[in-house]
């Protein structure tokens, strides 16, 4: 029943979900380990998305772009509410309790995280900046431009971050590009 | 998609699909449009230019031929001003996650207006509507007539398994209209308000 459809900000919204919810979701299974945090934490940058839809410009920055600028927002406010011990009590928007196949298939999206996971934690000698330019374009496999966008940056900011994390990734590890 | 990507989506749609059909969206086709007159210059690309803008002015100025909201309570309401809106109108529809449609008939009236400048509406709760049935809404007014040409066209609901035409009947249901199944072609009409 869905063929033919046209036009609106509904299917234009429709579009940038299916395209990018998957790399969401593995850029929070990269950092957590509980398939319901996953779920909410995704959840909730779809539905701050689609609170601030009326500003995205398609013509000012892609919608991945967009969508992993609001996703860090999302996972820093999760790790000040974890700082402050709030976590427990402070229901996330977005949350929806999970039945046993979804539990399944995030599960099985953090394990196949693991190697991405890794590279994470290498990435501890690196600055938070650089670890995030590292992040967006060799795991969640941004174009440098999406991830200077998403990082609110200059793309010559974020091509020297990327610079300097692989060249000290290399060098403390043997890492290649 | 996965499980918890489709449903995620369904949720989305059924939480915040009514803001989301609201959302101010910029103009993308206007840019592409102009596109063929900045790089040729040719009078090709001015006609073409001068198309667009003409069909744009056009879309923006004729009144809507539909509208299809959602409620607080969890209803849809679907309002058709214009038969040529009920393609755009059951677009929506499957786009918000509602199994119902709005018939096409040959006897639907060309222009839809009830007395007093209302047009033809009908709200429904889709939570009722049975998973393997679809809603289907007659488009004309009370006593139009059009429910013998929607049973001699067979509506089958989509899903509906076993061959049978399959529609669902509405009930009154307090301030919501209830849907039921029914082996009998029954449809939803629109009313007047």
């Amino acid at each position: 029943m869905r063929q033919n459809r046209r036009g609106g900000a509904l299917d234009e919204f429709e579009e940038i979900y299916r395209s990018n919810v998957g790399v969401l979701a593995a850029y929070f299974a990269r950092r957590c380990w509980e398939p319901q945090e996953v779920a909410d934490l995704t959840s909730e940058t779809i539905v701050r998305a689609v609170s601030s839809f009326d500003a995205f410009d398609p013509r000012r920055g892609s919608a991945r772009a967009w969508l992993f600028g609001i996703a860090a927002h999302v996972w820093a406010g999760s790790c000040a509410r974890a700082a402050d011990n709030r976590d427990a009590v402070v229901r996330l928007a977005g949350h929806r309790a999970l039945d046993g196949g979804e539990i399944d298939e995030l599960a099985a999206k953090i394990d196949a995280q693991q190697a991405g996971r890794e590279l994470l934690e290498r990435c501890a000698v690196l600055s938070g900046n650089e670890r995030a330019a590292i992040e967006l374009v060799d795991l969640a496999e941004l174009t440098p431009k999406e991830a200077a966008a998403a990082l609110g940056v200059p793309r010559g900011v974020l091509r020297m971050r990327l610079s300097r994390a692989r060249a000290r990734l290399r060098k403390e590890y043997g890492v290649n590009d | 998609m996965t499980e918890f990507e489709d449903n995620l989506w369904l949720e989305v749609v059924r939480e915040h699909g009514q803001k989301l059909a609201g959302a101010r969206r910029p103009v993308r086709r206007h840019r592409r449009a102009t596109r063929p007159q900045l790089l040729a210059g040719t009078t090709v690309g001015l006609a073409a230019a001068a198309s667009a803008a003409a069909l744009l002015f056009g879309a923006s100025t004729s009144p809507p031929a539909f509208a299809v909201t959602h409620n607080p309570d969890g209803t849809v309401t679907v309002k058709l001003m214009q038969p040529s809106g009920i393609a755009e109108a059951n677009e929506k529809l499957a786009a918000m996650g509602v199994r119902a449609r709005i018939a096409a008939q040959t006897k639907t009236p060309p222009k839809l207006v009830c007395p007093g400048g209302t047009v033809p509406t009908i709200t429904f709760d889709p939570a009722s509507i049975p998973s393997a049935d679809e809603l289907v809404i007659a488009p004309g007014q009370p006593g139009a007539g059009n429910a013998a040409a929607l049973k001699g066209g067979g509506n089958t609901g989509a899903g509906a398994t076993g061959g049978e035409n399959h529609v669902v009947r509405l009930q009154s249901g307090g301030s919501k209209i209830r849907t039921q199944s029914d082996p009998d072609n029954h449809v939803a009409r629109m009313y007047c308000p």
